[in-house]
């Protein structure tokens, strides 16, 4: 062996991962080599300290539990994060921050909401509380599951599936399912400002969110705001859009 | 499902978080980040063969979202690598002189791939077969990689401990070369 081999088995042989041959190859050629045992015994004290010194912080607990609650936003089963509400004052006073950082977060993107909530139900067995291919019917479900007068826009290259209401910020928003090209359409509708802060927006004119995997286009039309997330391409998911905003014929 | 999801994930939470603030140098991104690798973890989880180390998957999960976001974004953070031949040793020694921080600044200032895979093996404590699936190259990649990693490492700690007054004192190994 020669000393440059030996040096780049250094590594390896430092945190044991070299093989029996290897071991031995490297081992013999120390034994013979002043120059690279001090070189391997310096990197090995150099390594050591390394991970001696080397910090690992761990997750502040606000962070952690909003970083918990995304986890389980996307998988659905957010009722566990109910959970953090009976743990004492301690626990009371971990749920204020999250509350607050999520508000922060939410400042900063809006669309996470949205995007989460996708992820959580596009395709799930839970993903629809009324079943129906009618825009007429399904407006008339979601206005009286929702309390105010809702239009189900229609768009000739997406199939309506039905829909659903979800809770955002302590309010009861609709939401119509499509389905494109074999991929699933969200459209969130409703009225409330603060769950459509992107302020400036002309009528209709798209607000796009680019995103891996799924992209968000809103609008507001008809001063009703419109929030469709799909892992569709979001030129598609700009076409649906703009599909959408056509008076129906 | 869910809850095995939840618990595994769960299990490498600190980890995942560390790495992603290391990989995207930013908390809020990291996030952000964070969030993706759960939506794509959770939808590919069917696919995932219990047997096999979860926590390689997830991680090559996130690697692969960071560079998706990077590519999509057209922002490609580099720092320029550092060539120098001057010899670097006494690196067990500068230890005493630095701050965590201090060598926790200089391993996230390494340039990729090297800085993913010192903080991989030598915080996070992967094996090198671990690291080969997170970062998709091979055993002996992962150990070059190391090798120079923590050789650039050595010499930009040195050079902080030199600002401190430190001095290096005899004939190292490597000079001769």
């Amino acid at each position: 062996m020669m000393c440059l081999d030996c040096r780049n088995l250094v590594p390896g042989w430092i945190d044991a991962e070299l093989g029996p041959l290897e071991t031995a190859e490297f081992a013999a050629h120390l034994s013979s080599c002043r120059e690279c045992a001090e070189f391997a015994g310096r990197e090995r004290l150099f390594v050591q300290g390394l991970r001696g010194r080397l910090p690992r912080p761990s997750l502040p607990e606000a962070e952690r539990r909003q970083i918990l609650s995304d986890l389980r936003t996307v998988t659905g089963s957010r009722g566990n994060l109910l959970r953090l509400a009976w743990g004492g004052a301690l626990a009371m006073a971990a749920c204020i921050a999250l509350v607050a950082g999520l508000t922060v977060s939410q400042a900063r993107d809006w669309t996470r909401v949205y995007r989460m909530d996708h992820a959580a139900h596009a395709g799930a067995p839970d993903e629809l509380e009324y079943r129906s291919g009618s825009a007429a019917q399904v407006a008339a479900w979601l206005t009286g599951a929702v309390g105010t007068p809702m239009h189900v826009p229609t768009m000739p290259d997406a199939r309506l599936l039905g829909a659903r209401t979800v809770r955002l910020h302590g309010r009861t928003v609709a939401l119509a399912v499509y389905e494109s090209a074999g991929r699933r359409l969200s459209l969130f509708l409703g009225n409330g400002q603060e769950l459509f802060p992107a302020r400036g927006l002309a009528p209709d004119q798209l607000y796009t969110r680019p995103g891996s995997p799924y992209s968000v286009v809103a609008w507001i039309h008809q001063g009703h705001f419109h929030v469709a997330v799909s892992d569709l391409p979001v030129q598609r998911l700009q076409e649906l859009a703009r599909q959408c905003q056509k008076p129906a014929t | 499902m869910t809850e095995r999801f939840e618990t595994l994930v769960e299990g490498h939470l600190d980890a995942l978080h560390r790495f992603a603030v290391s990989l995207t140098r930013d908390r809020d991104v990291a996030r952000d980040l964070l969030h993706d690798t759960f939506v794509k973890g959770f939808e590919g989880y069917h696919a995932f063969r219990p047997g096999t180390h979860f926590r390689a998957w997830i991680f090559a999960i996130l690697v692969n979202t960071f560079r998706t976001r990077v590519r999509d974004t057209g922002r490609h953070p580099h720092v320029a690598l550092d060539e120098s031949n001057e010899p670097a040793s006494d690196g067990d020694v500068v230890f005493e002189l630095l701050e965590g921080t201090e060598i926790l600044d200089a391993v996230e200032a390494l340039p990729e791939p090297y800085r993913s895979t010192v903080l991989l093996v030598d915080r996070e404590e992967m094996r090198y077969a671990e690291v080969a699936v997170v970062m998709d190259c091979p055993l002996g990649t992962v150990m070059s990689r190391l090798h120079r990693g923590r050789g650039l490492l050595r010499r930009r700690l040195l050079g902080l401990a030199r600002e401190r007054g430190f001095q290096t004192a005899g004939k190292r190994v490597g000079e001769e070369a």
